[in-house]
């Protein structure tokens, strides 16, 4: 870290910053407004950011948690497989998990920007993939043995633009495997147009500062960056913790799950967080392995989590971070060829979840709660033949019903969270789109009462969906890791309910579905999908009486729950409005609740 | 048509730096720019100008609060400057419906215009 005096004034420091993170929501912007599939133009699962030209993380704005840390390493490989030969007029395509990417369903393309003959910056645009090519329709595939099974097309850091043009060659091989090729096509055009969108900018970026400018920017705000981090980990306790999490069984597979293990040592002397991910299972022969880049993202973004909230996150943080990892590990040391289709949710979920709780060991006022977890019913990928449009495919990955967020020492659990490791940065899904799109049927979609983990801050609700295809058979691909361990609460808050998936019959519920399945409906057959609902944070019995009288009012929690878990009690109802807290009677059920704990 | 198609693409390659030439273009909306002459300013009101009582196209019969009356309906489009109406009545037009309270009177302006009055 340098001490030595700053040479660019502090504002300016501050503006080229800001400008940069304008770039990346330009390039944001782009995807969101031409991307073809659902699952990026309305869903928003792709990340965008800019890598200086020497392989630093430097701008990742509203990036993805998930997708943030491993950029770094792909624009290394690139550099690395193409040396030389790179040249401005470049583009490249990563989607390999060995090489610092996510997971294979994470196309991200990477422009090289070029100024005055130099590669200054590398722009970023990472999108997941509605289909790529895999062995079953979906990008995500769970139960798959090996790299082989999983089939997945992968491209490490291969060139598929020159002098502005398409290698033509690399088109016509995804078109040959990729299903419904044109929204493929359509995809890539608006990641690799995000990416030139930053080529221009930047372009005009350097030639309104000057090259010796820039450079001496990203040296400045490096090191301003990790003096940041510096100065809150300082004020952080000097603590090491241990904290455990268990992945959801797989059928045959895993009959107990996963036993994941996350150990953080905070350090304030030497100002350093140390990540231990090496006390985990070694690879296995399915799906859930996480890559290097996911695995760490998780943990990066879990850290982040318990830190100040607008510390930037680039290269100059991350200084402050150290990493141990297995040799060949489920956490983020896969070993080929083993198949990490599924590494950016399922178990990396649950690293998110493990790590940020951890915090909570050092006292009330710090870490959070687990947060819900699972790609239920809601966030399937459906596959199958339209027939309103002459019997044309169609794939695509659902945003539609959403897990309920964990609790903090201050708020409740934000309800449209998603999955832990993209944290309420996706949108929603648009019933409507989604049934314009697809022949797809949405029957009902809504909050569930009383599923939220109690606490003095409560988690926030599961979420429950039901769909069905319209006028012909439908593939769901379900791949939830959320329906036998459900989210903890911390610090006395009391866990979320896990989540379920259910096949429905003549609108009665016919079979209770494994957690993990390809499931297939016929026309009239349904599938029914709850979410799994946020921890709580503190002891249910401190949350203040307001809190649980508009609860109740609302329908968050029922009146007996309030009474059960909250010990509250009400005068009056809700139906003529004279609903009330008695202060008195609660406070006598709380003491009893408090006396019947120690009993 | 080819150079509608055609600056389509140099938009999106303006705004979103690719084209796709090989996928039709639709456009699902129009914006467009047009310049007119303004209108003839209306007639300014002229409130010396003598009024008229006009005569009901129908009567109906209306609660006021408790009272039930039998109440005058005129159709706008049967009025003309100058008319004046006194309450209870109703005006119906096109587009809404007017109601004049007891103790309140309408009279239809040069300019097109309902002006209500408390007595």
């Amino acid at each position: 870290m340098s001490e030595q005096e700053s040479t660019l004034d502090p504002v300016l420091i501050s503006v080229m910053a800001n400008r940069l993170d304008g770039i990346v929501r330009e390039m944001t912007n782009t995807l969101l407004r031409s991307a073809r599939s659902a699952v990026i133009s309305s869903a928003r699962d792709f990340s965008c950011c800019l890598v200086t030209g020497d392989d630093q993380l430097l701008a990742p704005a509203e990036g993805l948690p998930v997708h943030i840390f491993g950029c770094h390493i792909q624009t290394a490989n690139m550099r690395k497989y193409h040396g030389d030969d790179i040249k401005k007029g470049d583009a490249y395509l990563d989607n390999d998990p060995y090489g610092g990417n996510t997971h294979p369903a994470d196309h991200t393309f990477m422009v090289p920007v070029f100024f005055e003959g130099e590669h200054l910056f590398t722009a970023v645009s990472k999108c997941h993939m509605a289909d790529i090519g895999n062995s079953i329709p979906s990008s995500y595939f769970v139960m798959a043995k090996d790299v082989y099974e999983e089939g997945a097309l992968v491209f490490p850091g291969v060139c598929i633009q020159r002098d502005y043009e398409n290698v033509e060659d690399i088109m016509r091989m995804c078109r040959a495997r990729i299903r419904v090729p044109d929204q493929w096509y359509g995809d890539y055009l608006a990641g690799l147009g995000s990416a030139r969108i930053a080529e221009r900018r930047l372009e005009d970026f350097c030639e309104k500062y000057g090259k010796e400018t820039v450079k001496a920017f990203f040296k400045e705000w490096f090191d301003y960056s990790e003096r940041r981090m510096v100065d809150n980990i300082k004020r952080l306790p000097k603590a090491n913790l241990v904290n455990k999490g268990r992945s959801d069984p797989l059928i045959g597979v895993l009959p107990d799950g996963l036993e994941l293990t996350v150990k953080v040592d905070i350090d304030p002397d030497e100002a350093e967080i140390h990540i231990d991910l090496s006390d985990n299972p070694p690879s296995v022969d399915v799906g859930l392995n996480t890559s290097l880049g996911a695995a760490t993202s998780a943990v990066v973004g879990a850290v982040f989590n318990a830190l100040d909230k607008d510390l930037p996150r680039n290269e100059g943080a991350f200084r402050r971070l150290k990493f141990t990892y297995a040799e060949d590990s489920v956490v983020a040391a896969p070993k080929f060829p083993h198949s990490c289709s599924v590494a950016t949710t399922n178990v990396s979920e649950r690293l998110v979840n493990i790590t940020q709780s951890a915090f909570a060991q050092l006292g009330d006022g710090m870490g959070l709660s687990e947060g819900g977890a699972g790609l239920g019913a809601g966030m399937a990928v459906i596959s199958g033949n339209d027939a309103s449009r002459g019997g044309e495919p169609y794939v695509n990955r659902l945003m539609l019903s959403t897990n309920g967020g964990p609790a903090s020492p201050e708020a409740d659990g934000w309800v449209n969270y998603a999955i832990p490791v993209i944290a309420g940065l996706m949108y929603r899904d648009s019933v409507e789109v989604d049934e314009l799109k697809h022949p797809i049927r949405v029957e009902s979609l809504g909050i569930v009462t009383d599923s939220s983990g109690a606490g003095r801050r409560r988690g926030a609700p599961a979420q429950q969906i039901e769909y069905g295809p319209t006028d012909a058979p439908m593939t769901a691909v379900i791949s939830c890791d959320g329906q036998h361990t459900p989210p903890r609460g911390v610090v006395g808050g009391l866990p979320g309910t896990p989540g379920e998936s259910w096949k429905i019959e003549d609108g009665a519920q016919s079979e209770r579905l494994p957690n993990v399945i390809q499931l297939r409906l016929e026309p009239g057959q349904r599938v029914r999908g709850r979410d799994s609902a946020g921890g709580g944070y503190g002891d249910p019995l401190d949350r203040e009486l307001e809190r649980v009288t508009v609860d109740v009012l609302e329908g968050w929690e029922t009146r007996e729950k309030a009474y059960e878990v909250y010990g509250v009690v009400f005068t009056g109802e809700i139906e003529d409005e004279t609903l009330e807290p008695d202060e008195a009677a609660t406070e006598a059920r709380r003491a009893e609740i408090r006396a019947a704990r120690t009993a | 048509m080819a150079a509608l198609a055609e600056s389509f693409h140099q938009t999106h390659e303006r705004v979103h730096a690719v084209r796709d030439e090989g996928s039709p273009v639709e456009f699902v909306n129009w914006k467009g720019r047009i310049s007119i002459r303004p209108f003839s300013p209306p007639r300014a009101p002229d409130p010396t100008s003598a009024t008229q009582a006009p005569k009901p196209d129908e009567t109906r019969s209306c609660f006021f609060g408790d009272d039930r009356v039998e109440t005058p309906v005129y159709r706008g489009d049967n009025l003309t400057t100058g008319d004046s109406i006194e309450g209870p009545a109703i005006i119906q037009e096109a587009t809404t419906t007017i109601v004049v309270y007891p103790d309140m009177s309408a009279r239809l302006s040069a300019a097109g215009d309902y002006i209500l009055d408390c007595c």
